[in-house]
């Protein structure tokens, strides 16, 4: 005898994704997941975008990481609400270990938090944490025909850095292409270019946390 | 590797559909069908190397399995379609 089941397995993941969101939001918690290949510059994207808006917004950080908590260690300095999940090897970070990692921090006193996911550019792009915003930090160092070779999850992201802008002579890669080859896949995401080591390139990556952050809590 | 949590989520569901269903509970099931869009999320291998484990000693232990390709589904899931019983 058959039985029709007709259900998405990733509801499991989904609905705790959901009430993630509805928590940070009743909270008014903005909440951006970050995603990338290892060593695309997530964690010093971090380092100099706390220390530039600690004094505007009252942050928090999720750091996704395989088995260490070398990341962070790395944000340590700067006393914010910091909470390590291992996922002893797992690939890519799930709704209930945020939510576990939520129960940890006082949202009320938190107005950003960012979540640094595993760096891996495949397996996250299909875990809703809950975020408000997804966004990539794509390197140059990785080529500029990524976008196409990783379709999903460049099509799955409200914006796109590309970072390391800095070394681009370096790399025989131009900024210009590696912003062409994301339109292939994402007509729609925002596209900044900079370099994480460099806090003056960073302006553009600030005020789209300014206006992101205001319109998410109205949605 | 994400297949290990797609493996524990696929149980959970089966399980709570079997609690659910009079013709399912405690029956042994023959086949368990999967869809998926393209690209497609899931490896089989790979998930069934997680899978097979999982449900040692439960009434899908026997089961096999089939994957469709939806390719209209551009969603990224993972679909349970539907479970077969062993003929009574
Ligand atoms: N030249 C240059 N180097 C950069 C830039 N951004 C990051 N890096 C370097 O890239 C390396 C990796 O940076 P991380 O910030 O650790 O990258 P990550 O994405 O956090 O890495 P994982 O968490 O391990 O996935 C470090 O040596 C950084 O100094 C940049 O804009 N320009
Ligand atoms: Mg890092």
């Amino acid at each position: 005898m058959e039985i029709k089941v007709l259900r998405n397995v990733m509801v499991k993941n989904n609905a705790i994704g959901g009430d993630n969101r509805w928590r940070l939001k009743k909270n008014n918690v903005f909440t951006i997941n970050m995603l990338s290949s290892p060593g695309a510059g997530k964690t010093t994207l971090l380092q100099n975008t706390i220390g530039k808006l600690q004094e505007k917004y009252r942050i928090a950080v999720i750091e996704g990481d395989l088995y260490t908590s070398k990341d962070a260690q790395a944000l340590e300095s700067f006393n914010i609400p910091l909470v390590q999940i291992n996922t002893e090897g797992g690939c890519h970070l799930d709704a209930r270990m945020i939510s576990g990692a939520l129960d940890s921090i006082n949202l009320e006193d938190i107005d950003l938090l960012f979540v640094e996911n595993v760096g891996n550019l495949v397996c996250p792009s299909g875990f809703d944490l809950g975020e408000n915003r997804r966004i990539l930090i794509y390197p140059l160092t990785e080529g500029d025909d990524k976008p196409t070779k990783y379709a999903t999850m460049f099509s799955k992201v409200d914006l796109v850095i590309i970072n390391k802008v800095d070394i681009a002579p370096y790399l025989n890669v131009s900024v210009e292409k590696a912003m062409e080859e994301v339109r292939k896949v994402n007509e729609t995401c925002e596209i900044i270019a900079l370099s994480a080591t460099k806090p003056e390139s960073l302006e553009d990556w600030f005020q789209w946390i300014e206006k992101e952050s205001v319109s998410a809590l109205q949605e | 590797m994400h297949e290990s949590k797609i493996a524990e989520y696929v149980l959970e569901i089966l399980k709570e559909t079997a609690d659910s269903d009079d013709d399912l509970r405690g029956k042994d099931v023959k086949k368990i069908t999967f869809s998926q869009g393209i690209p497609p999320f899931v490896v089989p291998d790979s998930f069934e190397f997680y899978f097979t484990e999982l449900i040692r000693g439960t009434q899908f232990e026997n089961a096999a399995f089939e994957y469709l390709t939806d390719e209209g589904d551009l969603s990224g899931g993972f679909y349970i379609q539907s479970i077969e019983t062993m003929e009574d």
